[in-house]
Parts: structure tokens; C-alpha cells; sequence
């Protein structure tokens, strides 16, 4: 079993170490926390609950890093193509980095509240 | 499984059903064979793990949208990232297969990732070192010899007084060139002290009967070093520029360097005073950058083959950061040197100008710099997390 390490904020450091694809890490880690799935069908889950696309390139870039940190894992290849799944160490990475998101999302919520109680949504 | 299969399930390659979606992608093999061209983009290793189901995806993606720049743009940079991580010049190493691995082993496979990646890294590093200390040290030992010999006929100076004399001389382009020349000695001996625990690694791997992609390269190694000596000792002994004076650096270090360097010269934009030369010379001069060029790459396939273990691998990568400071040290004082078109002292005819040769040395130098840099770090930043 992928080894867990540190505390919370190591888990959360360590999918934000990821830079820029620290993005379709999440997407990806989101996506498998369902259940295994092949490229494709990563692309088409990501793209089905949060409107991205994952370009090829772009998504396999990720999934070797995530595979090189342990957070994911290839299974048995079916047909040519091969699902992957969450590991111990990337479920806790993510919960981590979710975490972090929401107390930035509930502190932005709430200022844009009480600041800018006239804002309508879905206006530019 | 998600509902996501199916449109992968409608495109594969040999299905008589896409032939009409394959004539509309194009005439030179259909969405298989677009997706085989843009593959191409990645280095072998990663194919090997990740081809065929990364083809697969391409394959369907291809098929929902068949025209698209921003695919073709984004696997394109994907495998430029993936061929400077086969380099070890790049973020992240590349996994190891994990078929029939079972579940559980992700640590254990990203473990030996790490140390795929550090020897990936220490290979770049040598092999830009060697790229740097081939053009380094002719610029260098072209240096000294030019000294000495000016110093010899010119100035009836005695060979061993010119580093005493440049020492005490209050130019500040003496400064530089006494600089220079102490950088590249210091980088020699580094080289040296990182060359010596790989080759002992592989010796010791070779005679304890260890994986037999070692030997080609070792053997290819010692034949290129062997060339290289045996005619870098003739050549030192024989050519005119150095004259057979070994007085200024220990055992004729110099001018052995500087025959072993002699293709480094603007001759070769002079046909007419290149073909003045002995042709064994000539045939020295073509021959030798090859060997070097074996001798390097060898040596960066034997760094990388070898798996050093992390105490090793960590002390490589102190190794070669205490390298890049030498080397930016040495480009520097060179630099500056070469810039300010230093005199050594009245009475001594030498004065460089910065011609198209010595500028485009020190931007292959510049270059192998920035590579060997890139290279140290990562190797030192695995070599941690390899050790902790």
C-alpha cells in the first residue's frame, strides 16, 4: 500500500507541488476517486462535472506524475487500454488540496458577502 | 465503468466501420495512423509505457474531433516535456511499467522511479560536463601553450616563470586569465573525483557478472580513451604549437589537452592553410572529435545504466554542483578575459580578439552550462528524497 506521510498540509503541498498541473491533477484525482477509468474515459468524466477538456498530452503529462508519486496506479491493461485507480496516498493528497480549496472558498464567499451583498450572479 | 467507454469502443484502428471517418482525416494511414505520427513526438521509453493506450485515446479523441491544432500543439509540447524527462532534465521520472504488478507496490514503483530519474540526471550532467570540459579545456590549454610559447621565443622568458609572472602582474585581465586557469584545473579534478566511484561502480557491477548492457559501452569507453591517448601523445610530442615544452602545467597536461583539442581551431575556415598540414595531422584533427564525442556519450550511457546507490548518487550530484560554479567561473573569467583582449605584460605579443570561434565556443559553453545546472539540481533534489 502507498505509504501516507505528514500531516495534512504535507498532502496538500504535495499536489500543489505539481505547479501548473496541479489543476488537472485535481481533475484527475477527482475523477478516479468514482472508480478506475481509462484515459478516454477520464477525459469525458472530467469534461461531464467541471466543463474542461482534457487535451491528450496535457492529461497523460498528469497521469505520469501522478503515477510517479504513487498517487495513482495502472491496472491491468484491457483492450489496449489501461484504467487507473486512487491510491491510499493520492485520496489523502486529495482530500488535503479540496480541503484547502474550501476554507478559500467559504472565506471568499463570505467577504464577497458581506462586501458585495448587491452583486447579482451570473453578471459580468 | 463508465458510460465514457463507448465512443473509444467505435474507433478502433482496424474497424472496417471507420474507413469512412479515416479518408476524412486524410490520405497517409487514417485516424491510426495520425495518431502513430503524433506518438512520434515522445521518446521510446515513454511509448513503451504509455504508448499504446496513449495511441488508443488518440485514436478516439481523433475520431470525435478530426481536425485540431490545439491537440496536435498540446502532444507536441507533452512529448518535448517527456523527452527532457527521459533526459533527466524535467520534473518527474517517468513510472515504471506496472503490469501484473498487482495493487499496493505504487510506493515501491515510484521509489524506483526516483532512481531512475537521479541516473537520468547524473547522465545529463556528464554528458554536458564532458561537452563543456572538451571545448573548456581547448580554449584553456590553447591558452597556456600560446603563453609559453610567445614566452619562449619572444620574450626568452623561461616556460616555468609565465604563471609566477602573470601571478605578480597588476593587469586586471592577468587577474582573469590566472583565474580561468585555476577554474579549469579545479574542474579537471572534480571531473576526475565524480569520474572515479562511477567507474569503480561499474568495474565492480562488471566483475561480480552484473547486467551485460554494461559491458558494450565500458568496452566502447575504454577504446575511445585509448584512441584519444595514444594519438594525444603523439600529436602533443610532434606539433608545432606546442613544441614539445611541458614545463608549464605538470606532465604536459596542456599540451596534451591541446592536441587532444586541436579540431577546436578556425583552420577549417581556411582550406588552403588547413591543407598545408601533415595529413596525419589532418586526419587526427578530423578523427578525434568522434572519439571524444564516443567517448562522452559512453560515459553518460555507463552513468546512467550503472544505479548507483543513493550515497553515491548524492555525493555525484554534491559533485556536480560544486562543478557548475566552476564552470560558470571559468566562463566568466574567460569571458572577461577574452573581452577586454588581454595583454599579459609588455614585451609579451599576445592579444586576443573575440572572433566568430571564440564566440560561438562560449555560447556552446553558456549552453552546456545551463543544461549541467538544470541537470545538478534535479539529480541533488532525487538524490534527497531518495535518501530520506
Amino acid at each position: 500500500m502507498a505509504k501516507r506521510d505528514g500531516g495534512e498540509s504535507a498532502d496538500a503541498a504535495a499536489l500543489a507541488g505539481f505547479g501548473r498541473y496541479a489543476g488537472p491533477a485535481t481533475l484527475i484525482l477527482s475523477s478516479l476517486a468514482d472508480g478506475p477509468k481509462h484515459g478516454y474515459a477520464l477525459t469525458k468524466d472530467v469534461e461531464s462535472f467541471a466543463g474542461v477538456r482534457l487535451a491528450p498530452g496535457t492529461l497523460y503529462e498528469a497521469l505520469a506524475r501522478l503515477e510517479s508519486q504513487g498517487m495513482i496506479e495502472a491496472l491491468e491493461t484491457e483492450d489496449r487500454r489501461r484504467p487507473y485507480r486512487l491510491t491510499t496516498a493520492g485520496a489523502t493528497a486529495l482530500k488535503a488540496h479540496l480541503a484547502a480549496q474550501a476554507r478559500v472558498t467559504e472565506v471568499g464567499l463570505r467577504r464577497l458577502g458581506a462586501n458585495w451583498s448587491s452583486l447579482k450572479w451570473g453578471t459580468a | 465503468m463508465s458510460p465514457a467507454d463507448e465512443p473509444a469502443e467505435t474507433a478502433p484502428a482496424a474497424d472496417d466501420a471507420d474507413d469512412a471517418d479515416d479518408a476524412a482525416v486524410g490520405p497517409a494511414g487514417g485516424t491510426a495512423g495520425q495518431a502513430e505520427r503524433l506518438l512520434r513526438w515522445y521518446p521510446r521509453p515513454w511509448r513503451d509505457r504509455y504508448g499504446a493506450e496513449f495511441a488508443e485515446l488518440l485514436v478516439s479523441d481523433i475520431a470525435e474531433r478530426p481536425r485540431s491544432l490545439r491537440r496536435s500543439l498540446d502532444v507536441a509540447r507533452g512529448g518535448v516535456l517527456a523527452r527532457l524527462a527521459d533526459a533527466g532534465l524535467a520534473g518527474f521520472p517517468l513510472p515504471a511499467s506496472t503490469d501484473g504488478a498487482g495493487a499496493g507496490r505504487a510506493g515501491a514503483l515510484a521509489e524506483q522511479a526516483r532512481q531512475r530519474q537521479v541516473s537520468a540526471s547524473l547522465g545529463a550532467f556528464s554528458c554536458a560536463l564532458g561537452a563543456f570540459l572538451v571545448f573548456a579545456a581547448a580554449l584553456w590549454s590553447q591558452m597556456l601553450v600560446s603563453w609559453q610559447w610567445f614566452a619562449k621565443i619572444d620574450a626568452g622568458l623561461p616556460p616555468t616563470s609565465v604563471v609566477g609572472r602573470l601571478d605578480r602582474a597588476p593587469a586586471d585581465g592577468a587577474f582573469y586569465a590566472v583565474f580561468s586557469n585555476d577554474a579549469m584545473l579545479a574542474l579537471l579534478f572534480l571531473a576526475v573525483l565524480a569520474a572515479l566511484p562511477v567507474l569503480a561502480a561499474v568495474a565492480g557491477r562488471i566483475a561480480r557478472g552484473g547486467p551485460s548492457r554494461l559491458i558494450g559501452p565500458a568496452v566502447v569507453l575504454a577504446a575511445a580513451v585509448a584512441f584519444l591517448f595514444i594519438g594525444g601523445r603523439h600529436f602533443e610530442n610532434n606539433w608545432v604549437g606546442t613544441g614539445g615544452h611541458h614545463a608549464l602545467i605538470p606532465s604536459g597536461l596542456a599540451a596534451f589537452i591541446w592536441s587532444l583539442t586541436l579540431f577546436v581551431t578556425s583552420w577549417w575556415a581556411h582550406p588552403a592553410l588547413f591543407a598545408t598540414l601533415p595529413v596525419a595531422e589532418r586526419a587526427w584533427m578530423a578523427l578525434s572529435p568522434f572519439a571524444l564525442a564516443i567517448a562522452v556519450a559512453s560515459s553518460t550511457v555507463l552513468v546512467r545504466r550503472v544505479r548507483l546507490s543513493p550515497r553515491v548518487a548524492a555525493f555525484e550530484a554534491w559533485v556536480g554542483l560544486l562543478g557548475c560554479v566552476t564552470m560558470a567561473a571559468f566562463v566568466v573569467c574567460y569571458g572577461v578575459w577574452t573581452i577586454v583582449k588581454v595583454r599579459l605584460e609588455p614585451g609579451l605579443p599576445l592579444g586576443l580578439t573575440v572572433g566568430v570561434t571564440h564566440a560561438t565556443i562560449i555560447a556552446l559553453l553558456a549552453l552546456a552550462l545551463a543544461v549541467a545546472v538544470q541537470a545538478a539540481r534535479m539529480a541533488a533534489r532525487g538524490a534527497r528524497r531518495a535518501r530520506a
